[in-house]
């Protein structure tokens, strides 16, 4: 067994492990990564980052995306399957049609919300002139309103990728429990409350499992709806990470204060995971 | 059990094998001497694309120049703006580079203050490509090279060089009737340009910005703070351990200048969240007047512009009283040689190609690139930055503190500065910002050796 394990357990840790580890050795060195030369700064960088405003900013920003955008992920991906999940004509088109954005590459739909969100020709804001709604009408990506308006774009590209995941584990759910259900009188909410919810919530705790890294992970989507450079009221964890360690615009090259960064991150998706799997913990349902 | 024995010996061998091949030393590209076929071989690494124009010219000029050396083999690697983050991992894989571009900014911050570059005092004063006698120091413009060195030598060479000023749609100003003169307009003509604009153009904004960039958006509080503080109390107050001295009266005044063009609603609806190029873009199809913007500008918009769009430039104006009237920023992209190479001698003899009017100095300034060079042309399009030139002494970027303290403009000075421009805080809370960011920036940071 060991020989068998051994090249992929060899190449697993020099490709992650290692690097996961070095990464905690990196981020107590003051370093700008076009020398070898590091000065061993101890806890420095993650006592500054204790103090540095634009730290708790990106870290509340991700909180924001992470906690908002998983609200309305789910929340939508069970309406839209309770929609699918009844025999209506088209559903395999409109359940491909939600998945599609996920499809697409990060920096495409990045750019298509720009597009979205401009004020002087995007159709939202068109949209809302043309019917009268003109006080409607905002700077979505202004500091006040950037993370809600990215945070719907994130909706926007990640629920058909979650409404696949559940509406696999409503399928596994035998149809008798929701004809018992039926004919018993109950609800659609009671019935999505007490069969829908118990029987897919291994699954359901699984995506959101997902959905967290994912979120805390977040990149592509937000550089690109702000391309070249995201203004720092939009700024996430790892935005934080990329301005830090390669100098976006102002020639910062902080390597080791980004790790450091980039090691908190990594510290937060765990305790983030733990702290979900310990909420989201019940007995298990068989059937 | 004894082959279940071997198999482990094999596995654990190869695992090992390949362990040690990816752990090995650093491995040069081409070579471990950079040489190949008796011929020297040195490495580019440029901030362009494939097929951007300068990308272009200079493929083409480096073609010509091998063909002049045939000694000389120049490999490019065409690496695009985030040239200096991949340059970070070669140099630690031991990756022959031997030339680098970029802004200056970003040279020195990268390789310059890293103690990578070679200093190039003394190809400076050899003679320039082709010739047997003087300087290619002389090349230049004077005071161009200088601009860009350090105080115990020279380091970056500069290519192509911008000032920042206000850019205008000359259309819209010349059908309100307005002038602007290129250098030495005061703020009391130009806060009345912009009100004449408005007034004669009400579907169109006088001033343009994004406001997604910040580098962008602090160019008019420091602006306005260098020309009545003067450089040297912004600078002063930017190092100030206790921060006390942004609380000076004339920064406050500097800030709510700013805070005056934006209440008049002299700036699009929404730049708050404009996300560039989309002000370009608006300013290109005449919905707004004027942009606060680096020299580059007529080549960002150069392929969205309509082909009767005109523009130019005026030096940012001076304020009654002020102390630094007589300044603008200046900075250029660069190159630098990296202390490591083998060939500095092939690596400087390229450089001095590329910056001479047969190599693609020259064609540079043909094709509307302003550059450093003496005898170089000035595009059409930068005949104001030249006249700017002429009249007004050079300072860095945001006075200099850009490039000489990044880390402070990042955490403190754009920090605050964004929050004030794009109406998040007022003048007095942004001053107060800047102070108690300042004196606590200082506390934990070193002042750096500046120029």
């Amino acid at each position: 067994m060991v020989p068998f394990l051994l090249p992929a357990l060899a190449v697993y840790t020099l490709i992650f492990v290692y690097p996961a580890f070095d990464a905690i050795r990196v981020s107590l060195f003051q370093w700008n990564g076009f020398t070898t030369k590091m000065t061993y700064i101890g806890f420095g960088n993650y006592q500054h980052l204790l103090s540095d405003p634009t730290f708790w900013v990106s870290l509340r920003n991700t909180a924001v995306i992470a906690i908002g955008g998983g609200v309305g992920i789910f929340g939508l991906a069970f309406f839209f399957s309770a929609i699918l999940q009844r025999e209506i004509r088209g559903k395999k088109f409109f359940r491909a049609l939600m998945f599609f954005p996920i499809v697409l590459p990060g920096v495409g739909v990045g750019m298509i919300w720009q597009f979205v969100y401009n004020r002087s020709w995007g159709p939202l804001s068109a949209l809302l002139n043309a019917v009268g709604l003109e006080s409607f009408d905002q700077t979505w990506l202004g500091p006040k309103l950037i993370i809600p308006s990215l945070t719907i774009a994130v909706i926007w590209t990640y629920m058909g990728f979650y409404l696949v995941i559940l509406m696999a584990g409503i399928d596994k759910i035998p149809k008798s429990y929701f004809e018992a259900a039926r004919m018993d009188g109950a609800s659609e909410w009671r019935t999505f409350w007490l069969v829908t919810l118990p029987m897919t919530w291994d699954v359901l705790v699984v995506a959101m499992v997902l959905w967290l890294i994912s979120a805390m992970k977040i990149f592509d989507l937000i550089v690109a709806t702000t391309f070249p450079s995201p203004p720092r009221s939009g700024f996430t964890m790892t935005i934080f990470v990329w301005e830090r360690a390669v100098g976006a615009y102002t020639p910062v090259f902080e390597l080791g204060y980004a790790t450091a960064i980039g090691v908190v991150l990594l510290f937060c998706v765990v305790l983030g995971v733990a702290v979900l799997r310990l909420i989201t913990r019940r007995e298990r349902i068989e059937y | 059990m004894r082959i279940r024995k071997r198999a482990t010996a094999i596995v654990a061998a190869l695992t090992l094998a390949l362990g040690a091949a990816a752990c090995s030393g650093p491995v040069a590209a081409g070579g471990s001497g950079g040489d190949s076929g008796g011929k020297t071989k040195i490495v580019y690494w440029s901030m362009f694309s494939t097929g951007e124009p300068l990308q272009q010219l200079m493929q083409a000029a480096t073609d010509r120049f091998m063909k002049e050396n045939p000694d000389i083999t120049v490999e490019i690697n065409w690496a695009g703006r985030d040239v200096l983050t991949k340059l970070q991992g070669a140099l630690n894989a031991g990756q022959q580079v031997d030339i680098v571009d970029h802004s200056n900014d970003r040279v020195r911050s990268a390789v310059v203050l890293t103690n990578q570059a070679l200093k190039l005092d003394t190809y400076l004063q050899q003679p320039a490509y082709g010739a047997t006698s003087g300087k290619w120091l002389d090349q230049f413009t004077p005071g161009s090279v200088q601009a860009f060195a350090e105080k115990d030598g020279v380091y970056e060479i500069p290519r192509d060089v911008y000032v920042s000023g206000i850019w205008y749609n000359t259309k819209l100003l010349s059908d309100a009737g307005l002038k602007a003169p290129v250098t030495g307009m005061t703020w009391d003509q130009f806060t009345q340009l912009l009100q004449t604009l408005k007034a004669k153009n009400p579907g169109v904004s006088p001033l343009g910005a994004d406001g997604s960039l910040d580098f962008y958006n602090n160019w008019w509080f420091s602006y306005l703070a260098i020309r009545l503080a003067g450089l040297d109390a912004f600078k002063k107050a930017a190092y100030d351990k206790t921060g006390a001295l942004w609380k000076q009266p004339v920064f406050l005044q500097a800030a709510q200048m700013v805070r005056d063009l934006q209440d008049a609603g002299y700036f699009q609806k929404g730049f708050e969240g404009s996300v560039y190029p989309a002000a370009q873009a608006q300013w290109v199809n005449s919905k707004t007047g004027m942009m606060l913007m680096g020299a580059w500008l007529p080549k960002e918009v150069e392929a969205q512009a309509p082909k009767d769009f005109k523009m130019d430039m005026f030096a940012f104006p001076n304020v009654a009283g002020g102390k630094g009237n007589d300044l603008v920023e200046y900075w250029a992209n660069v190159y630098s040689v990296l202390k490591n190479s083998k060939h500095p001698d092939a690596a400087v003899k390229w450089l001095k190609y590329m910056s001479s009017p047969n190599g693609a100095g020259g064609e540079m300034a043909k094709n509307g690139f302003p550059t450093a060079l003496k005898d170089a042309p000035t595009p059409a399009t930068h005949v104001a930055q030249a006249e700017v030139l002429s009249k007004y002494k050079v300072m860095g970027q945001r006075g200099g503190l850009n490039d000489e303290v990044p880390k402070y403009m990042t955490e403190v000075f754009n920090r605050c500065d964004d929050r004030f421009f794009l109406m998040q805080s007022n003048p007095s809370d942004f001053i107060s910002c800047l102070s108690d960011g300042t004196a606590k920036f200082w506390s934990s940071n070193t002042p750096p050796a500046t120029r």
